[in-house]
């Protein structure tokens, strides 16, 4: 060993050269720290929606429950459920947010506007529009607000409500996370409200006097 | 400035530099420990949140109990880090309670129906479901004091675990019960048992949901 690589052969530089070190950690660390942050929160979310979505609430009380757990922890900037009649052709919305709160929003025909929602519905998959432009060619149907103020969200992510053959042939109904901000929910951001999605169709479907199929030998 | 302080004035002695060089290096360690933990943590937070996902997504409306609760197992077992896992149903009725999953000493096995209220009040599942609260028992000293019922695997090979949590199925006089157990003694946090009741209730929901069910209120 070189006298000049005596520094180096017994550990790092002292003082000085460890402060790079340090400075990087501590940015690992702040890394970290938000990752912890947004992973408890997710967590809590989930906990938190098994805990208040209780089987006998009405869709309207259910999809409350679900927006005051979710829509400040995910930023979000509207936020509805829409329940699909098929056999009358109408999409009803007993939850819609938007402009800062709880709006009646009429029912439509799903045949005449399907809108993206309605793509939802017939993909039966969960929809995600990142943009405004994404979603005008998708058809995305303007609430009176959004047309009259000019703020519409730019994503859009739908979850379809009962989407899979256990389930039924179509879905139920669809729950909308929107934001203002374009391209806003990363692949886990989207798993999570996709868990939301599942946990809000168990409870809408939950029926506390059902015999439980298989429980006697 | 006074001549002798020229030294101090343009740096350190080595003595303080070789102070400060420790000072650094301890701080190191300790934000390397802190580091470390902050993975730890994340790696758990990571680990309940995939589960949470997995069984919102993988437990379906219509599957039977056995389904269910296999699905359940094979979701949370390893992770949980668990010694035995069962999921019970309570037919009020016939007074009588069925396993339709309990998987204890590394396999899955058929617990027999037995009666549940009349036999020593069915145990720790039974004192569980009557209050209709999670119960956690922390030791198996505990859970002998608490009434707990060994089952045959059990008293043959003397491996009992010690850590014992069974969450309720739809409150009150339920319809049912998941139970996770540890080998080890004061097994599950607080978290960690908030993590459970969150998987009990997707088993419930699952359980009860009944698709071509017309909303309530809808």
């Amino acid at each position: 060993m070189g006298l000049f690589n005596f520094g180096k052969a017994k550990g790092p530089a002292p003082g000085p050269a460890a402060g790079p070190d340090l400075v990087r950690e501590q940015g690992q660390m702040e890394d970290l720290r938000e990752l912890v942050r947004h992973m408890d929160e997710d967590r809590a979310l989930l906990i938190g929606a098994l805990q208040k979505l209780q089987p006998g609430l009405s869709p309207e009380e259910l999809a409350s429950a679900l927006f005051d757990l979710c829509f400040r922890p995910l930023g979000l900037a509207a936020f509805f459920l829409a329940l699909a009649d098929w056999e009358a052709d109408a999409l009803h919305f007993p939850l819609y947010h938007e402009g800062g709160r709880s709006r009646p929003r009429p029912w439509r025909r799903l045949s005449e506007s399907p809108g993206l929602t309605g793509q939802t519905l017939s993909q039966a998959q969960p929809l995600y529009v990142r943009t405004l432009e994404e979603g005008k060619a998708f058809g995305v149907v303007l609430s009176e607000v959004e047309k009259e103020s000019g703020l519409v969200p730019q994503s859009w992510y739908g979850v379809p409500l009962g989407a899979g053959l256990a389930w039924g042939t179509r879905p139920f109904g669809v729950v909308s996370f929107q934001s203002f901000q374009p391209d806003a929910f990363t692949g886990s951001r989207r798993g999570l409200m996709q868990a939301l999605g599942e946990v809000l169709a168990f409870a809408i479907k939950a029926d506390p006097e059902r015999p439980l199929v298989g429980q006697r030998p | 400035m006074g001549l002798f302080n020229f030294g101090k004035a343009k740096g350190e002695s080595p003595e303080e530099l070789a102070e400060r060089a420790k000072r650094a290096e301890s701080e190191a360690t300790q934000k390397a420990a802190q580091l470390e933990e902050l993975r730890e943590l994340v790696r758990h937070l990571d680990e309940d949140r995939l589960l949470l996902l997995r069984a919102a997504m993988e437990l379906r409306p219509g599957m039977d109990p056995k389904a269910l609760g296999q699905a359940l197992l094979e979701i949370c077992f390893k992770p949980l880090g668990l010694a035995s896992f069962y999921l019970a149903l309570i037919d009020w009725d016939r007074d009588r309670i069925t396993f339709p999953v309990y998987h204890e000493g590394g396999r899955l096995r058929n617990q027999p129906e037995r009666p549940f209220l009349a036999e020593r009040e069915g145990g720790l599942t039974g004192k569980a479901v009557l209050s209709g609260n999670p119960l956690y028992i922390s030791t198996l000293e505990e859970g002998r004091r608490a009434g707990a019922i060994f089952s045959e695997a059990e008293r043959i090979s003397g491996l009992v675990p010690q850590s014992w949590y069974g969450v309720p199925l739809g409150g009150e006089r339920g319809f049912g019960l998941v139970s996770f157990q540890s080998f080890h003694q004061e097994a599950f946090p607080d978290s960690r048992r908030r993590l459970m009741d969150a998987l009990a209730a997707i088993v419930a929901m699952a359980l009860k949901a009944a698709p071509a069910r017309t909303a309530p209120g809808g």
